[in-house]
């Protein structure tokens, strides 16, 4: 686990969300006859509110670590990772209890995000509506198309109304319609000041993004989308509300 | 406030995630009915030779022994279960705000509630099935709780460490008979041996409530250790796997 967190004192602002520096991950095994994995070797990334980031990469490059990592789900080697509000993080593979409908999951998903019961009904019906689902309010996750469940999935994420959204691969499974309305949400919510990262794997989404970061052989390469800059470190953030280091 | 909201919460999904498993229901009747009756009949053809030390005859003995069996490895697997399908969304919810103590204490809830089902529903079968009249089916029960409760306690501590259905319910299965000869009482074995084995109390409660009619109130201390003990093995394995890094479910 992390060795420290730091907090620093109230009403520090920052634009930057998160911001992650120089971490390294790498996969060990006790077992023998296998080796260890180097998934991240150094990557930085700062992401500001209202950005919508996208973060690309081949198969296997690590984006999913480097999300899991940014989440709070999987702990780094090396390296810093800086918070600056709430976070919302829809897996790849909906996490969710099969066996419970849709209104039950968002029940549950609301307590754990210490909403009241108003702002839980009120998330579910804008959530319900904005991804056209609500017809399946009553159905158990088992029982929902892949489409169905990804909305499920995504809307557990954003419920909460969080600073950041962490989405991966966020879209498999949506139809067209549903595909639209999830890029007029993306840029409502990025609008709104909501900083955004998506791992994103169609290439004709990059002018959706302000800023791309291609992972490869565990560094991040950063691009402005419509400008010609391409850095590897962003500038510095200010006044980090949590802070969190690598072990080693 | 929160806390509790949370808990509540944790224990109606697990509830719910368990009742609508229609698997779940039909193993809970099948299973101890099939076990009591198996061994009894079992043990039955054995004729009695001079190394068989058993309380009771072979046919009741085999039956309790069965219902011990089946309340063990019934709870046990139930208990592996519960923790395999909800680890991955039991990691989400950790990561949305709910501490990993918190959905621990909502599972550990919800297993002992299954317990005390499972156990019932062993009683109950052992009244109907076995040949002669229970003495005192409520301490029956008691020590029934117990063997469940140890075993759903182990379900989790192996759920967390070997998250893989096969082979973790073979490891319960396995555990669950091996201890189960060592805790019968049909072959004379050192006891610095069976006093290891958790299902031995719960037997000894259950063979002296159905033989005697009355209650082996010494054995109940030792099975609550090996209650404790399993249980904050299992607390330790568990809140390290669902431990998040970080948490950002603070609500905005």
């Amino acid at each position: 686990m992390s060795d420290r967190t730091q907090t620093a004192p109230a009403g520090s602002g920052s634009a930057t969300v998160i911001r992650a520096d120089r971490i390294e991950k790498t996969y060990d095994s006790w077992l023998p006859f296998t080796r260890a994995v180097e998934v991240l070797d150094g990557a930085t990334l700062d992401i500001r509110a209202g950005d919508i980031v996208g973060i690309m990469g081949e198969n296997g490059s690590g984006k999913s670590t480097l999300m899991q990592i940014l989440a709070g789900v999987l702990d780094h080697d090396n390296g810093t990772i800086t918070r600056n509000g709430s976070i919302g993080w829809c897996p790849q593979e909906p996490r969710l209890y099969d066996r419970l409908t849709v209104d039950e999951t968002f029940d549950l998903f609301g307590r754990a995000y210490d909403m009241t019961e108003d702002e839980i009904e009120d998330a579910e019906d804008w959530l319900l509506d904005e991804l056209d689902f609500e017809r399946f309010r009553d159905r158990q996750v088992r029982h929902l198309s892949g489409g169905n469940r990804q909305k499920l999935n995504l809307s557990v994420a954003l419920m909460h109304e969080p600073d950041l959204l962490l989405l991966d691969e966020p879209y498999t499974g949506f139809d067209w319609e549903t595909f639209q309305a999830f890029w007029d949400l993306t840029e409502e919510l990025g609008d709104r000041g909501v900083g955004i990262a998506i791992i994103s794997h169609i290439i004709n989404e990059r002018d959706r993004f302000d800023v791309i970061y291609e992972l490869h052989e565990g560094h991040l390469h950063r691009e402005v989308v419509g400008e010609d800059t391409d850095t590897t470190a962003p500038e510095n953030c200010e006044d980090p509300s949590t802070t969190e280091e690598g072990t080693q | 406030m929160t806390r509790t909201r949370q808990t509540v919460a944790g224990v109606r999904a697990s509830a719910r995630s368990f009742f609508r498993k229609p698997f779940n229901i039909v193993l809970l009747v099948v299973l101890p009915a099939l076990s009591i009756q198996l061994y009894g009949i079992s043990l039955a053809q054995f004729p009695k030779f001079e190394f068989f030390t058993t309380a009771a005859s072979l046919a009741t003995t085999g039956r309790i022994t069965g219902a011990v069996f089946a309340t063990g490895a019934l709870a046990g697997v139930l208990g592996l279960f519960q923790i395999i399908s909800a680890r991955d969304a039991d990691r989400r919810l950790s990561i949305c705000g709910i501490p990993p103590r918190d959905l621990l204490i909502s599972r550990f809830a919800t297993l002992v509630g299954i317990s005390v089902i499972i156990a019932a529903v062993s009683t109950g079968t052992l009244v109907v099935l076995l040949p002669d009249s229970v003495g005192a089916p409520v301490f029956a029960f008691v020590g029934l709780v117990l063997g469940s409760i140890i075993y759903a306690m182990l379900g989790i501590l192996v759920g967390s460490v070997l998250p893989r259905e096969l082979e973790g319910s073979l490891v319960l299965v396995i555990l669950a008979d091996m201890d189960n000869v060592l805790a019968s009482g049909i072959f004379q074995i050192d006891q610095r041996i069976t006093r290891f084995s958790p299902l031995s109390y719960p037997h000894d409660i259950v063979t002296q409530a159905v033989v005697d009619g009355t209650f082996a109130g010494e054995k109940v201390l030792p099975a609550l250790s090996f209650v404790a003990v399993f249980g904050v093995l299992a607390v330790v394995t568990y809140s390290w796997t669902v431990e998040p890094v970080a948490t950002g479910g603070e609500a905005a």
